[in-house]
């Protein structure tokens, strides 16, 4: 046990060593010719693999939900190495409740859903593979009822469902390693594998900085209004958002990195618009929450 | 009784200080000028009588065409406005319309207060960030971001199952309901040129 703990160490350690080299190559090849019996989803040893053959690459299917959770969870680290959570336990409970309500309305419903409010004046919301929902403190004073928060987390809760952040990190085409050495023994007790995979990933707090598509935004967009409506707030919380937003500008404090990671929300607006057109109307009895909200509201004033 | 109520008046009226009387003025000024909010349209919109799209159809507000805001009911506004063929009014959706002469980025609305309108508020503002030593976001202090396993410790230590949610949402109550996605709209006439990269 001790041998093949050290092994690990010694593997890592190379890696990190290796990594830029290993990138250039195929880190596939790199992998089997340093530790071939290193279990890598998609990677099985191919004895007869021809050198310089196409690599076989981890299937993007095969990212499995534990492992999809262990890259989530690595990212979500590092999201919160840049920024901590608001130091308020009341607040932090309530995103909570309502998150989970509304993820439970999705097609994921069982999924270890983590929602956090983070400490800071930008106004922004973020997901990460497995569960992980962020929505910012400026975001949230921003908003003036549960409707609303429900609406931003159905957009985040949505980017998970669909898997749209980890479809981009699969492009990679090393997420399959990465995730393997998070979801094995090496990761969870070892800060170099997780040093290792993290080099693999990226930094997670700078994948959130990058963004997705346009139109992965425009699905999510869709798909959060539904959810809220789905778990009986009423359908016009996200497109209220997105209108005071729309009414800010790319110049204003906290909106710079909302403007580059997102389509400009009168677009948003437009595409939404056209897309509920008036189909969500008869929803109309949906609630709106304010004095639950409000109170979570004071709170969140309160807190330092 | 009642001399009594009025001179407990007359005396708050003396002997307010210089501040509320001008502050009372600031809120009588920024009130008027929400009032006041004007906008665009973004596309050629159907004027209904009522917030809703079943509702009889007035007539049309044109593209590019300017309008003054009357009042809103949830995501309709009561907009009028004086074109070439006179003065027209009723409800559009808020889907596609820009603002202008917005004070604070903020849409005036029945749950705001008027404390947040004068800026009483302004320590919710983004721009006092520094005042409180709140950090703002910046690409570069994402990208030297260090894991933090404390945090997400505590992150993880919020998380709810799902049973405690649905007591929570029993509360309000809120009732789950069945419904399908939406499609994406085929063409989305206009809403791009609506925004563009730069927003508003």
């Amino acid at each position: 046990m001790m041998r093949k703990t050290i092994g690990t160490v010694l593997l890592a350690a190379l890696l990190t060593a290796c990594l830029p080299a290993a990138q250039a190559q195929g880190f596939g090849n790199l992998l089997r010719q340093i530790a071939p019996a290193l279990p890598v989803p998609g990677l099985a040893p191919q004895p007869a693999q021809r050198q310089g053959a196409p690599l076989a690459l981890p299937n993007l299917s095969e990212t499995s939900p534990e492992q999809e959770v262990a890259i989530g969870k690595q990212l979500a680290g590092d999201l919160l190495g840049a920024v901590p959570l608001v130091k308020n336990d009341a607040v932090q409970a309530y995103v909570n409740r309502v998150g989970r309500w509304v993820a439970a309305q999705s097609e994921r419903p069982d999924l270890a859903w983590h929602f956090g409010v983070l400490d800071t004046m930008d106004i922004n919301a973020f997901s990460l593979p497995g569960g992980y929902v962020f929505v910012t403190r400026g975001l949230y004073q921003k908003l003036s009822n549960e409707a609303e928060l429900a609406g931003v987390l159905g957009h985040e809760i949505s980017h998970i469902v669909m898997k749209h952040h980890l479809k981009v990190l699969e492009k990679s085409k090393l997420v399959g390693v990465a995730s393997s050495l998070l979801s094995s023994q090496v990761s969870s007790r070892n800060a170099l594998g997780n040093a290792v995979a993290q080099n693999l990933l990226g930094n997670g707090a700078e994948a959130v900085a990058r963004g997705l598509d346009k139109d992965a935004e425009y699905e999510a967009d869709r798909m959060g209004v539904v959810l809220a409506t789905r778990a009986g707030y009423e359908p016009y919380g996200l497109p209220e958002v997105l209108e005071k937003l729309a009414r800010m500008k790319p110049g204003d404090d906290g909106m710079a990195l909302l403007f580059k990671t997102h389509p400009a929300p009168q677009d948003r607006l437009g595409r939404l618009g056209d897309a509920m057109q008036n189909k969500l109307d008869r929803y109309g009895n949906g609630k709106t929450v304010e004095a639950r909200f409000a109170a979570s509201s004071g709170a969140i004033n309160a807190a330092r | 009784m009642h001399r009594e109520k009025a001179k407990i008046k007359q005396g708050w009226t003396r002997r307010a200080p210089a501040g509320a009387r001008v502050l009372a003025a600031v809120l009588l000024a920024f009130t008027a000028r929400a009032w006041a909010e004007s906008g665009t349209a973004t596309r050629e919109l159907t004027l209904y009588e009522e917030p809703r799209a079943e509702s009889r159809a007035m007539g049309k507000l044109a593209k590019d065409a300017k309008f003054e805001l009357v009042k809103r009911e949830r995501f309709w506004a009561l907009v009028s406005s004086s074109g070439p063929a006179g003065a027209q009014r009723g409800w559009v959706q808020s889907f596609y319309l820009t603002w202008a002469d917005t004070p604070t980025g903020n849409a005036p609305s029945a749950s705001r207060g008027l404390a947040e309108i004068v800026g009483l508020g302004a320590r919710r503002n983004g721009n006092v960030t520094a005042t409180l030593g709140v950090r703002g976001l910046d690409e570069e202090q994402l990208k030297s971001a260090r894991f933090n396993a404390e945090e997400l410790n505590k992150l993880e230590g919020y998380g709810v199952q799902a049973p405690v949610a649905a007591r929570f949402a029993a509360e309000v109550p809120l009732e789950a309901l069945k419904l399908e996605y939406l499609a994406a709209p085929a063409a989305s006439v206009g809403a791009g040129a609506a925004g563009g990269e730069g927003g508003r």
